[in-house]
């Protein structure tokens, strides 16, 4: 074999191996990291298994990400201690605690779950939670946020507690909240390491509140948002924004197999001028 | 490892393929030349019965070139190609009509990246092609397919609609082209099915040894919403 024809024949197999070192490309995913301490303590040192905390009392927005709730009660009106809840917005910069919050008597419903992990098997104890106002046994509920690897059987992320009606809802037949599904389209994808995987939609309903289906009902991509009325007409109406859900078909060790993150809000009321 | 060894079978393939076609005298004739020995161009309107062609009465005959990313293809001839890539690996097969029309049918994998496990597509087209004479060719391509899809616990399947338009310039025995499609895509949701879409920017080089077609693309695939990503195609196909 000649020089030129090895100098060839080596140029294509280099070629080739830069081929076969294929871009792949896993989903980028940032938690919201939703943190809940009582009187400076982890919620989730209170507990060994996923729970359900109502706390109640008159909230204080101390910042766009940290509401405080100092002397928190439960719904016995035992006081728990200062509740503090926290999460970062780097996904979703536009969320954040509604000023309507601010100096209210609120309702705080969140989860926690010590084993809870995120897509990387990160710790995230406190998969979401839902803040209603007022007194009355309807509560309007004005904000949540929701994030969790939790899978159902078909390997989809799993929207449960407490984005549903739960037994300490004094009216679950009137909750207020958007009722949230992930359901799955294999159109868009990421070729990822160890298998695709695929970005899922997230259908939106007011279904929780007795309400028949209305023209709000819709699905979202991943980044979408949507405006839906939901409860008393009087409030004003959520926008839900899908910041992401997705479920793998293969992964690697330490990987989560679906995940799903949503929050949505009702806007601040308009101040009387 | 699995996929340098397609990618070197693949390879081999246009080898063999030349080794059993014959020798190979060079390039074969640029479009509109003719050769020694042989009919003048225009002499040899009707296509022989005889399937069994030399390489070089296969270039002789008033026919349009073999290749694959552009059309067209002669007359009751077929021209099949298989190709190997990241993302996509699939085989093909282009009818020719006559007129510039062509029919195509491919299936697609994900063949580097897991087999026969990711989304393997089946696709019928229309393509036609304006500019079949000289050294430009320029065609438009339209079709359908469906998608089928399997994933852990779950597998379902979408339908595509796939427009595409493909410029090409002949130089010599090689072609080089540009390509640019859109894809649509149905989405099934079980409170509502609407349409999504994608787009692929392409370009590449096909090379005729008589009649085997080699080539080689690269190509972009745009995603709404998603960064894009980058994808190549190595070709090879066979006209019959």
């Amino acid at each position: 074999m000649s020089a030129t024809r090895s100098r060839r024949a080596a140029l294509a197999l280099a070629a080739l191996a830069a081929l076969s070192a294929c871009p792949e490309r896993d989903v980028e995913t940032t938690p919201f990291r939703i943190a809940a301490s009582l009187d400076g303590a982890p919620l989730e040192g209170r507990v060994t298994e996923a729970s359900i905390f109502v706390l109640n009392g008159t909230a204080a927005v101390t910042a766009p990400t940290r509401l405080e709730v100092p002397a928190a009660i439960d719904d016995a009106g035992t006081v728990l201690g200062d509740l503090v809840l926290t999460f970062d917005a780097a996904a979703a910069r536009e969320v954040a605690f509604p000023s309507q919050l601010h100096a209210v008597f609120v309702r705080v419903t969140l989860v926690v779950d010590p084993a809870h992990t995120g897509p990387r098997g990160e710790p995230l104890a406190v998969p979401g939670f839902r803040i209603a106002t007022g007194t009355s046994p309807t509560f309007p509920h004005q904000f949540l946020l929701y994030e969790a690897t939790y899978a159902d059987d078909t390997g989809l992320a799993d929207v449960g507690a407490p984005l549903e009606p739960l037994p300490t809802d004094p009216d679950p037949a009137q909750l207020d909240i958007p009722r949230l599904t992930v359901d799955d389209v294999l159109t868009t994808f990421e070729p990822a390491d160890c298998g695709l995987v695929y970005y899922d939609l997230l259908q939106v309903q007011d279904a929780y509140d007795g309400v028949p289906d209305s023209p709000d009902d819709g699905v979202l991509r991943q980044g979408e948002r949507q405006q839906l009325t939901t409860g008393d007409p009087a409030q004003l109406p959520w926008t839900v924004l899908h910041v992401v859900s997705w479920h793998r078909d293969g992964r690697c060790a330490g990987q989560a197999q679906a995940w799903t993150q949503v929050a949505a809000w009702r806007p601040a009321p308009a101040s009387p001028q | 490892m699995r996929r340098l060894v397609i990618l070197l079978a693949l390879v081999g393939l246009p080898a063999s393929g030349l080794a059993a076609g014959g020798p190979q005298d060079g390039a074969p004739a640029p479009p509109g030349a003719s050769v020694a020995g042989a009919p003048a161009p225009g002499a040899a309107t009707e296509a022989p019965d005889d399937e069994e062609l030399s390489d070089e009465e296969f270039e002789d005959e008033a026919r349009p070139l073999p290749a694959i990313a552009t059309g067209p293809v002669a007359r009751g001839r077929l021209v099949v190609s298989a190709d190997v890539g990241w993302l996509r690996s699939g085989l093909r097969a282009a009818l020719g009509f006559g007129g510039g029309l062509d029919i195509v049918f491919r299936g697609e994998a994900f063949l580097l990246y897991d087999g026969f496990s990711g989304q393997n597509g089946l696709e019928a087209a229309l393509r036609y092609t304006f500019a079949r004479e000289g050294r430009l060719r320029f065609g438009v391509e339209g079709g359908a397919g469906q998608v089928l899809a399997s994933a852990e616990g779950m597998s379902g399947s979408f339908t595509t609609l796939r427009a595409e338009a493909v410029a090409g310039v002949v130089l010599g025995f090689t072609t080089v082209y540009g390509r640019a499609g859109i894809r649509g895509l149905r989405e099934r949701a079980v409170v509502e099915s609407r349409w999504g879409h994608d787009e692929e920017l392409g370009v590449g080089v096909e090379a005729r040894f008589g009649r085997v077609v080699g080539g080689a693309e690269l190509s972009r695939w745009l995603r709404p919403e998603l960064d894009g990503l980058t994808q190549w195609r190595l070709r090879v196909g066979y006209a019959l």
